[in-house]
């Protein structure tokens, strides 16, 4: 299965009765299969533009693509069902089980129900939580990074060619957190989902991106590969956010991000 | 004196009954509405904070001219009486829906009604049912009014007890409500967990 | 200058008039409703006229409590009527002749309680069943036989105590057979015509006083075969208290026969209907009478 190709073709975002928009004119192509972070501090617009891609903020001008079909034209309700969505918060539904909060996207879609069995079964083992102990148990049973890993299965259970992410990890400890940055990667690279990460921590960016799209005021200040970012920092906003003049924090960066490609912690 | 309240505790429940099934209909959606249109709610919350605090005879009084006497003042003064908790409570619980979890429902493809029918009402549910549980009491209690209309019920024992200085049809009578109150709390417990299990 | 027989002597009638039972105030009760609380008013304001100290307690409840209230000594006086004395509370049988009445219930009290009648009053708040014109025309019911074999067909409306005193619905009963109603729905004394005028019954129990009965709507029905006694109302005292004053005796006497039927029902219908004050009508009662 290949990603998706998401194009944002100058997208603007103003909220109703706001001074000034939170997304302004962005054009940015991300390919299948990419996974681009969206870097920035809060307020940049990173969450907003994100959630353009499956029309939970709606643009004010310009159109998001895709797979180059305008997602203005789509039906809200079924683009989302083939778009993965997670969240800081998660959201897990409380009053149904791990297996039930994961099988919602496939019951919305209408599977058998052999079939959501199964594939509950296969994204709970995929995201490391073994079925026979996790199917059954309530989310006020889970630790924070157990309720993130069932998310993110959630998220995947339809086998949605695109993932969204909303600072997922941003609740959970640091030590859980790098291990599930690493099973992410591992997971959405080997399913090719394109996706998109939202995080204002730098190192996350660094250890995860294919490319990395750093904003400012709603707008994207540098997109790049991680090593051409601590190279060449287009802006002195760029370079003082990443300390790329800070040598010893670049190699920090870059060893993190070897790291990651070499499954260390 | 065991027919005699047997059939007072009878009509006394089904008064009681037909006024909390009135008040749900009309105050449930009521609650729903409160919790989803940000510019009722001032209104409907604060109309169903003095209803809280309203005499329960002064309301069947008030209604006399209305509804002459009988069965019909007493019910619907009842079922005044029993509509705020279950506003404030469906409201409350409607509210009470983590952000989080809307934004997941959404961003997961449900529609409007899939979200307030498969997650909404579920989470929702306990605490809407805790008010249809205060209204129960609170209208078992209150339906002792109806003595004074002609509407029967244990009211009818107090009053006799009162009224020719009888003791024993007194205790029964009050017995009688708070027992019957006690039970209904109890039962309705039950079933709000019988419930809960399911959904 | 105050001689010390002086001093003794002030002591000594204070101490025998403490002793006597009654202190300072007479108290007088009433029950609870209207005619009662309005008939009582008009005791105390008498006997206050004769200088005699009052404290009022109304609204004590029904006939039971008020007896009670008596015999305990938490009060000294109430009005009570011969025919509830003769029935409800001496469950002696019914007699038609009303002084042959006051003579038994004066005597038994006497005796029985240490409580003392005085003279009764003309007026005679007997109890009846009402109904509407339309009701008594459809039905064709003008006594009270025609209501007990009628009765299956009939709702009444009353209240509690009806159902339950000895000259109530029980007592009909026996004396007449039948009475078995259709329904039989207990109000708030207030509201009991109201269900009637209003259609909810078709009977309703009354007291012949009540200011509503004089509507052109209701009709009493005539009490053929002489069930209810005279309710005469008239002063019931503790025999003690009247010792120690007997001045209650001629202050009350005095106003007892101006306390006719039409008297009762005017003030009945003035403090019901008019919304007048109790102690303002008994005034407006005491000034004509004088």
């Amino acid at each position: 299965m290949s990603g998706a190709a998401i194009r944002f073709a100058d997208a603007s975002v103003r909220y109703p009765g706001a001074p000034d928009d939170a997304v302004r004119n962005v054009s940015v192509e991300i390919a299948s299969g990419e996974l681009v972070v969206l870097l920035g501090p809060s307020g940049c617009g990173k969450s907003t533009l994100l959630r353009t891609v499956n029309r939970l903020v709606a643009l004010s001008n310009g159109s998001v693509f895709v797979d180059e079909r305008d997602v203005a034209g789509a039906d809200a309700v079924q683009l989302r069902r083939e778009i993965g969505y997670a969240i800081q918060a998660v959201g897990l539904f409380a009053h149904m089980s791990v297996a039930e909060n994961v099988a919602v996207v496939p019951s919305l879609l209408g599977w058998p129900r052999e079939r959501i069995a199964a594939r509950v079964d296969e994204l709970l083992g995929m995201v490391g939580l073994a079925p026979a102990r996790y199917r059954a148990r309530r989310p006020r049973e889970l630790s924070g990074g157990e309720a993130q890993r069932v998310g993110v299965a959630r998220a995947l259970a339809a086998g949605p060619r695109a993932l969204l992410m909303d600072e997922p990890f941003g609740a959970v400890d640091a030590v859980v957190r790098a291990s599930l940055q690493r099973e992410l990667a591992k997971i959405v690279r080997g399913l090719g989902t394109t996706t998109i990460f939202v995080t204002h921590d730098v190192e996350e960016a660094m250890r995860l991106a294919d490319r990395i799209l750093v904003m400012r005021d709603g707008a994207i200040e540098q997109a790049g590969t991680p090593d051409r970012l601590l190279e060449t920092p287009a802006t002195p906003y760029v370079a003082e956010l990443l300390r790329a003049g800070d040598a010893v924090n670049r190699e920090y960066l870059l060893h993190a991000r070897a790291a990651m490609r070499n499954g260390e912690p | 004196m065991w027919s005699a309240l047997s059939t007072a505790a009878l009509g006394h429940l089904g008064l009681a009954g037909a006024a909390l099934l009135a008040a749900a209909a009309l105050g449930v959606p009521l609650g729903a509405a409160a919790a989803t249109l940000p510019a009722l709610r001032p209104a409907v919350l604060a109309t169903a904070g003095i209803g809280r605090t309203l005499p329960s005879v002064a309301v069947l009084m008030l209604l006399l001219p209305l509804l002459g006497v009988g069965a019909s003042p007493a019910i619907v003064a009842l079922t005044l009486l029993a509509i705020p908790p279950l506003v404030i409570n469906v409201d409350l619980a409607i509210r009470g829906v983590p952000p989080a979890v809307l934004d997941a429902a959404d961003g997961m493809g449900m529609t409007r009604a899939q979200r307030f029918v498969r997650v909404v009402v579920p989470l929702a549910f306990p605490l809407a049912f805790a008010g249809l549980r205060v209204a129960a009491t609170e209208t078992i209690a209150s339906a002792t009014l109806a003595t004074f209309v002609g509407a029967g019920g244990l009211g009818d024992l107090i009053v006799r007890g009162l009224q020719t200085n009888d003791t024993a049809a007194l205790y029964a009578g009050a017995g009688s409500v708070a027992a019957l109150a006690l039970g209904a709390d109890l039962a309705l417990g039950g079933i709000g967990r019988l419930l809960e299990a399911r959904t | 200058m105050i001689t010390r027989a002086r001093a003794l002597a002030v002591l000594g009638s204070s101490a025998l008039l403490t002793a006597c039972g009654g202190g300072a105030r007479v108290r007088i009760g009433s029950k609870n409703f209207t005619e009662s609380i309005v008939i009582a008013e008009i005791y105390a304001q008498a006997l206050e006229r004769a200088g005699i100290a009052v404290e009022r307690r109304f609204n004590l409840g029904s006939t039971q409590i008020a007896m009670a209230a008596i015999e305990r000594g938490d009060i000294d006086c109430y009005p009570e009527y011969t025919g509830t004395a003769l029935l409800d509370v001496l469950h002696l049988p019914p007699q038609r002749d009303p002084q042959a009445i006051y003579r038994a219930v004066a005597a038994a009290y006497a005796s029985r309680y240490r409580l003392v009648w005085l003279q009764p009053s003309p007026m005679n708040d007997s109890q009846g069943l009402v109904t509407t014109k339309a009701v008594a025309a459809a039905q064709h019911l003008a006594t009270l036989s025609d209501a007990a074999k009628a009765a299956p067909r009939l709702r009444l409306a009353t209240i509690q105590e009806f159902l339950v005193r000895a000259d109530g619905l029980p007592g009909l009963q026996k004396a007449y057979g039948g009475f078995h109603f259709a329904s039989v729905r207990t109000y708030d004394i207030a509201l009991k015509y109201r269900a009637l005028l209003q259609g909810n019954a078709d009977v309703a129990s009354a007291f012949t006083t009540d200011g509503a009965i004089e509507s052109d709507e209701l009709v009493v029905l005539r009490d053929d075969r002489h069930f209810w006694p005279a309710y005469n109302v008239a002063p019931v005292v503790r025999a003690s208290t009247l010792a120690a004053r007997p001045a209650m005796r001629a202050a009350l006497d005095a106003i007892a026969p101006a306390i006719t039927d039409r008297a009762a029902q005017r003030m009945n219908a003035a403090v019901e209907s008019g919304k007048m004050d109790p102690s303002d009508v008994a005034a407006a009662f005491l000034a004509e009478v004088r």
